[in-house]
């Protein structure tokens, strides 16, 4: 019997319903817990932090780049539940023996990383742009290329997470894994000022920043929701995140090759 | 009885930081079809690696495996829907339960939903989980688990059954009725190949044991003809003689 890309695409299918199934079933506590983070970033962006004298105009810019963390932690989550998997339970010993090629379990890994993260973190981005209103300082909302970008950010985080899972021992990624490599991706990663702040502050230091791939992911979305000339431009966001996507994709296959040593 | 699996001159070398190991290192053999093939040998004697490279887990450093006379890697997928595996690991779906992981499994492997519900059923009723088919997979017995495994293996109704290990840790009544559901599954004409390294489990269930020491076939016999040969009553004592002769 051969084995039909359509075939391949029923097995893909049958995966991604037991992700959803699971999904749909932590769906409440996740939406939950995402629109208590909003609720609270509103209050402290659209009303504490006004209030006790920080300039208006960071207010949108630093309140996106915090709801950017939101989908940070969630590849972290997941990731964690990767890595556990691979020490303890082996799943994914189970689902290497389906007549699936490797590349596509980890697609279909991916895939459901991209819409845990749109079904759990967009209502949350649109809630809090509806609350925080005016003290955005929304100047032009380009939503089909916050689409895209937000699109684009998910497969790039999807694929370092997988690789931070696959890449180390469940004990370093527990005991290292945020100090060493997640912790420093979030503090110079223009999560908290924008780009531009930081160049006009020490030039150089903006160019290191240019070096992280979360800053694009930070200024592609403000640039998309605010809009304005404050912030790098959405398009070459877009560019450099797909070739730190492709520089990741390499760094998975390599791991999973050297971890798993899969057929 | 024609063969169904062929291993020839099978090699899977390991390197961690320089140092090689051969954890298989040449094995041949061939293992007919409806037999319950024993794979026995004591820990790192190379059983696990053999049954993960047979299960297409891993790929051999060389060597070749057919399948009904063909290479498995000329259509690695139409092998695999030949196949089930039940791992060391109990590595059931966690955030399913029983019945769902048997469904779910019957998707994997492409069956039709009628299919699934009959293969559900059927499997439940023969293993004797029907009452847990709504339990959690974290709220099983260790047993209960390892039944889940084997019908989770056997929903596609594979040619093949590799069990590795399928009773340890098991409490021994429980290993006792295990044991007579793998000679069911025998009498369905499935060919299963056991890892173990409890001699009298290997010696209760297998057709032909085939003993591995250090990565190399030591010997691959019936039980009675092991005894025969050796004048011996007792496997273990073959077992020690054979790994004893093969140190020297």
């Amino acid at each position: 019997m051969q084995n039909t890309f359509i075939d391949r695409m029923k097995i893909f299918s049958a995966l991604l319903q037991r992700d959803l199934k699971i999904l749909k079933s932590e769906l409440f506590d996740l939406v939950t817990n995402s629109l208590i983070q909003v609720g609270l970033n509103a209050l402290l962006f659209g009303y504490l932090l006004p209030a006790m004298g920080i300039k208006p105009s960071i207010i949108g810019p630093m309140y996106l780049g915090i709801v950017m963390l939101v989908l940070y932690e969630l590849g972290f989550a997941i990731s964690a539940n990767t890595s556990m998997d691979l020490a303890y339970n082996r799943f994914i010993d189970y689902q290497a023996t389906f007549s699936l090629p490797k590349r596509w379990l980890f697609a279909e890994y991916l895939s459901m990383f991209v819409i845990k993260a749109f079904v759990i973190s967009v209502p949350a981005i649109l809630v809090g742009t509806k609350l925080l209103g005016n003290r955005l300082g929304i100047i032009q909302t380009n939503w089909p290329l916050f689409f895209i970008v937000y699109f684009i950010a998910t497969i790039f985080l999807g694929l370092l997470f997988l690789y931070l899972a696959m890449g180390s021992s469940f004990e370093w990624f527990n005991d290292n894994v945020w100090p060493r490599c997640l912790s420093p991706i979030v503090n110079f990663g223009c999560v908290f000022f924008t780009w531009k702040m930081a160049y006009s502050l020490y030039p150089f230091l903006g160019y290191i920043l240019l070096l992280n791939p979360m800053t694009y992911i930070c200024e592609g979305v403000r640039s998309t929701i605010i809009g304005g000339n404050q912030f790098i431009d959405a398009r070459i966001c877009i560019a450099v995140l797909i070739g730190w996507s492709i520089v990741f994709g390499f760094l998975l296959n390599k791991a999973v090759t050297k971890r798993l040593d899969l057929m | 009885m024609k063969p169904i699996l062929e291993v020839k001159n099978l090699v899977k070398t390991y390197t961690d930081k320089g140092v090689s190991l051969n954890a298989l290192d040449g094995v041949s053999l061939t293992i007919m079809e409806g037999e319950i093939f024993g794979l026995l040998g004591v820990n790192g004697a190379g059983k696990t690696t053999l049954s993960s490279i047979l299960a297409t887990l891993h790929p051999p450093t060389s060597g070749e495996v057919l399948f009904r006379g063909e290479s498995i890697y000329k259509d690695l997928m139409h092998y695999r829907r030949s196949l089930g595996f039940c791992p060391q690991k109990q590595n059931l779906d966690q955030f399913l339960t029983v019945e769902e992981n048997l469904v779910f499994a019957g998707r994997y492997y492409l069956l039709s939903e009628d299919e699934i519900k009959r293969r559900v059923k059927q499997l439940m009723e023969e293993l004797e989980l029907t009452r847990y088919a709504a339990f959690e997979i974290s709220s099983l017995s260790g047993g209960n688990k390892q039944r889940v495994l084997i019908a989770r293996a056997l929903m596609h109704k594979p040619a093949i059954v590799i069990l590795d290990e399928p009773t340890v840790g098991l409490d021994p009544d429980i290993r006792r009725k295990l044991w007579q559901q793998i000679k069911d599954l025998k009498k369905m004409g499935i060919t299963i190949i056991l890892t173990t390294h409890y001699l009298d489990e290997a010696e209760y269930l297998s057709d032909r044991i085939c003993i591995l020491n250090k990565g190399k076939v030591l010997k691959i016999e019936s039980v009675e003809k092991l005894k025969r040969d050796h004048d011996m009553a007792s496997l273990e004592d073959i077992f020690i003689r054979l790994t004893k002769e093969a140190e020297q």
